[in-house]
């Protein structure tokens, strides 16, 4: 499957931490080129928009971006370019910047004690909606790596996938592990 | 591997499609380095595809310039990094959208940019973020539903605007709306207007005394007219010319009180010729159309555009569309209705209905606005507006240039739910077209040219006055804010009550972003007059000013003036009086340190961030675009003759030759008509008879190639054949450049 465009997502367990927090802190990580893997390039502060992107830090990669989405916080990966590999090593490599970014902002002196990810589970959206719509034939297509991505990520093979998207929305499947850690 | 372009062939209209097939070719033709950068610049731009902040390849962190490495040194631009994120910006005409449109819209930007649509002061949507290798996808998804990018910027016809209430405005003189559409699609990709110095930016309105068309700030305006003659409505249109903002804001002259309808076009195309051939070409800042009418006098201007007018060649599309006039029409999905007493209202939708509603000229129903803070919404809200649309109103909704949208039609009854829903998406703020409603341009958010952060400013203050609406005196409640990044006028500051616009000023030893106070403008009127420049004020300073004078405007006004006279009244000196200590002062560095940074950004204000705008696209002239599509069609034979479509490689072949023949005749005379023997026999004319064409060495010997060519026929019996006469074409356009640089010497 030619699944390039993708993002990946974790909520937090509380929300203690607003969005508009995290725009001098990114603005911080540019300046001292905090993640080694992504050509950052610039911080935009969009949590004027309801249910809008929040606030993103923009890269060539990729966008991370810190949203709250039905009063929760989110932490975004949005991969724009090309990932090497099959789709399960492409879908690593997002899901590892994503937890790397997720465990950098936890560190954060500003945050500390008040930031943490549900990493429990995770979602994946597909941003191609030409090579994987909202199907369940692709959420079938998907099943195989998404699998593979969750067994290796929560240890064990205790989880479940559930894509309950609307019609007109990307397809987007809840990864959640039955075993509380 | 399946693709957009197979996918939505069936729906792209033949000419669209080919248009973006020929940018995706040249696309590659600019990576391996056979398209010129400039000349890729102004085509991309030509396609809406934009410039951004940071795209030359460096950033200010706030400490120090950090160089940004992207992975290819390729340039789409001079000083323009290919990999770099950059803007697309997409025409609406008029502002008219359907909730089909929108829903592809959303999707576009959730899959390509950030998620996020932005509307603009000229009614276009924007996205930023954007890679250029994903632009030809995204204009064939949007082209599926009818939109195009074409000439959204450069030097080009920029998106026609026009009041969002046409059609439903109780003061209109009549619905301008299918005028704007065939004026629309008349100039759209017309060769009369690919040769400007400038862009060009048309509006229309329907009455004089409201500002929703803003005419006379356009570089053409029309203004709906009825007339009655023996008891029978005849329409025309004032026309104005040459207005404009930008730096000197230029109030438009009246062209002609009284246009007939079946003049519109050919005036337009006329106006287009006349501009092309006198307007400034080298001088950029004196290129727009205002600098050309200022420059001859309307009455020479108006003498020439009629002279052309007389020697144009007719065309049926200048009076076809008049027939299915009587046919236009909107049809409301609901019947009217009135809002009850009774029925139990939502919380809030009284104040909501008070600044965002208003009663439609045909009873029963209402012009609701949906306010957008700073133009912006989600790609999730965009489907959820979609939806709301088409249960209240069908299709019928419009963008606005104060960056918000209408909906039309709604019936009176539907607008509690209306309300509800709305809120539940999150579009239901209050203060639609008041104070509260800060229009401003991308600024330093985004855009290359910005000094000062118009957005941030723009925020800070719709949330303060969103504060103290509610106390708000009535005619502060009214007045509009507008807000520039710099003097480009783009957040049409000059037409506002109380507008900004970004510079800097150096304060102890430190670069500190300021705001230049502009006040009583005149948004009325369609942008009746401009505002006076008061003095420039610090950016964290700038919520001071606006209560200053807004308290001053409450305690000080006589019994019922306006803002635009009160301002007028009072006079430069006292107005400056009362922000003068705002002005000086400044706390030390180390005392306040914000007070050395913008709004919305924690980095120490640079001016080192500002790039070279690509407003003004580039100078090239048709004969230069021609010439780069022989280029593309002598690569495209190449990639046929690959494929072993000889014929096709061997058509291709010729007509490149043929084209940058025409490229050559172009330079000397613009009608060049499109048959391959009158331009074979107008070559052989001026360029081979004359030995212009001939080179110091090889004499005429590459116009044999063509002639050769065009005598015999097609070559394409085998591929060898066919090779060789790639490469005599190749040949040839080399020649064609040599001499067309010659030429331009000469
Ligand atoms: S006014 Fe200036 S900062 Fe604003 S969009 Fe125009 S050029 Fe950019």
């Amino acid at each position: 499957m030619e699944l390039q465009r993708l993002s990946i997502k974790l909520f937090s367990e509380s929300t203690n931490v607003k969005p508009p927090e995290f725009v001098p802190v990114f603005h911080a990580w540019i300046r001292n080129q905090k993640l080694k893997d992504h050509l950052m390039i610039d911080v935009s502060d969009y949590n004027h928009v309801p249910d809008g992107p929040g606030t993103l830090l923009v890269t060539h990669e990729g966008n991370f971006s810190l949203a709250l989405a039905e009063g929760k916080l989110s932490l975004l990966y949005q991969r724009k370019r090309f990932l090497e590999g099959t789709l399960t090593e492409r879908l690593n490599t997002a899901f590892k910047a994503l937890l790397n970014a997720s465990e950098l902002l936890e560190q954060e002196p500003d945050f500390r004690n008040r930031l943490s990810f549900d990493r429990n589970s995770f979602w994946v959206i597909s941003n191609d909606r030409l090579n994987l719509p909202n199907t369940d034939q692709s959420f079938e297509e998907l099943r195989p790596a998404l699998s593979e991505l969750a067994t290796e990520f929560f240890g064990h093979d205790h989880f479940s996938l559930n894509c309950n998207s609307g019609e007109k929305e990307r397809l987007s499947v809840m990864v959640e592990s039955s075993v509380l850690n | 591997m399946s693709s957009w372009k197979k996918q939505l062939a069936s729906q792209i209209p033949a000419d669209w499609g080919k248009e973006i097939d020929i940018f995706e070719t040249q696309i590659e033709l600019r990576k391996i380095g056979k398209l010129d950068e400039k000349i890729f610049a102004e085509t991309r731009l030509r396609r809406g595809v934009y410039g951004q902040r940071y795209d030359n390849g460096q950033r200010h962190d706030g400490v120090q310039t950090q160089k940004l490495s992207y992975p290819s040194g390729l340039l789409k631009g001079p000083e323009t990094v290919w990999d770099a994120p950059g803007m697309l910006r997409i025409k609406i005409p008029f502002g008219g959208v359907t909730p089909d449109q929108l829903d592809v819209l959303a999707e576009v930007a959730e899959e390509y940019s950030n998620g996020i649509l932005h509307v603009t002061t000229r009614q276009d949507f924007q996205y930023h973020y954007i890679h250029i290798e994903d632009t030809p996808d995204i204009m064939r998804r949007l082209a599926a539903v009818g939109i195009t990018t074409r000439e959204a910027c450069g030097n080009s016809v920029r998106n026609l605007t026009a009041c969002p209430k046409a059609g439903v405005c109780s003061g209109e003189d009549f619905d301008v709306t299918p005028y704007a559409r065939a004026l629309t699609d008349f100039l759209l990709g017309h060769p009369d207007c690919q040769d400007f110095g400038r862009k060009v930016k048309i509006a229309f309105s329907g009455c004089q005394g409201e500002a929703c068309g803003l005419v006379m700030m356009h570089d053409m305006g029309a203004l709906a007219v009825k007339k009655t003659r023996r008891g029978r409505d005849i329409h025309g249109f004032a026309l104005y010319v040459g207005g404009g903002l930008g730096t000197v804001p230029y109030q438009a002259k009246l062209f002609d009180a009284f246009l007939p309808p079946e003049e519109l076009l050919p005036i337009a195309q006329s106006i287009a010729r006349v501009f092309g051939r006198l307007g400034e070409k080298k001088n950029r800042a004196q290129a727009r159309l205002k600098f050309l009418v200022a420059k001859l006098g309307i009455e020479e201007f108006r003498r020439l555009v009629w002279e052309e007018r007389q020697v144009l060649p007719e065309d049926d599309r200048w009076t076809s569309y008049l027939e299915q006039l009587p046919a236009y029409g909107e049809k409301p999905l609901k019947p009217p209705s009135t809002l009850s007493g009774e029925k139990i209202l939502p919380e809030g939708f009284a104040e909501w209905q008070r600044s965002n509603v208003k009663a439609q000229k045909q009873p029963g129903y209402a012009i609701v606005t949906v306010a957008l803070p700073l133009g912006d919404l989600s790609s999730d809200q965009t489907r959820k507006l979609a939806d709301v649309v088409r249960l209240y109103v069908g299709d019928s909704i419009r963008t606005t240039v104060e960056q918000n949208f209408v909906l039309r039609w709604v019936s009176e009854a539907d607008l509690p739910d209306l309300y509800a829903d709305l809120l539940e998406i999150g579009l239901a703020d209050t203060g639609a077209n008041t104070i509260v409603d800060v229009t401003a341009c991308p600024g330093t958010d985004t855009c290359k040219l910005g000094i000062s952060a118009s957005r941030g400013l723009a925020e800070e203050l719709r949330t303060r006055l969103a504060a103290k609406s509610y106390e708000m005196d009535e005619a502060v409640r009214n007045l509009r804010i507008k807000v520039s990044g710099c003097f480009n006028s783009c957040g049409q500051h000059h037409v506002a009550d109380i507008g900004f616009f970004g510079n800097s000023r150096t304060l102890n030893g430190y670069k500190v972003p300021h705001f230049q106070v502009i006040l009583g403008g005149q948004w009325a009127e369609n942008a009746g007059a401009f505002g006076m420049t008061i003095g420039a004020v610090p950016s964290k300073r700038i919520p001071e000013v606006v209560d200053r004078i807004t308290d001053h405007f409450v305690h000080s006004r006589k019994q019922g003036e306006n803002f635009c006279d009160f301002i007028a009244r009072i006079g430069k000196k006292e107005l400056r009086s009362l922000i003068e200590n705002l002005m000086k002062n400044a706390p030390s560095f180390e005392e306040n340190p914000d007070f050395y940074r913008d709004w919305g950004d924690p980095r120490e204000f640079t001016m080192l961030d500002r790039g070279i705008g690509e407003c003004a696209g580039e100078v090239i002239s048709a004969s230069q675009f021609d010439l780069a599509d022989a280029e593309r069609e002598v690569f495209e034979a190449q990639l046929e003759l690959e494929k072993k479509n000889y014929a096709q490689a061997d058509e291709l072949a010729y007509r490149s030759m043929v084209g940058a023949s025409r490229a050559l005749i172009k330079q000397q005379y613009h009608d060049v008509p499109e048959r391959a023997e009158i331009i074979v026999e107008e070559f052989t004319l001026r360029f081979l008879d004359t030995e212009l064409f001939y080179d110091k060495y090889a004499r005429g010997k590459f116009a044999r190639y063509l002639l050769q060519r065009h005598q015999q026929g097609p070559v394409h019996a085998d591929a060898d054949s066919v090779h060789q006469l790639i490469d005599q074409a190749q040949l040839f356009i080399d020649a064609a450049h040599a001499c067309y640089a010659r030429c331009a010497v000469e």
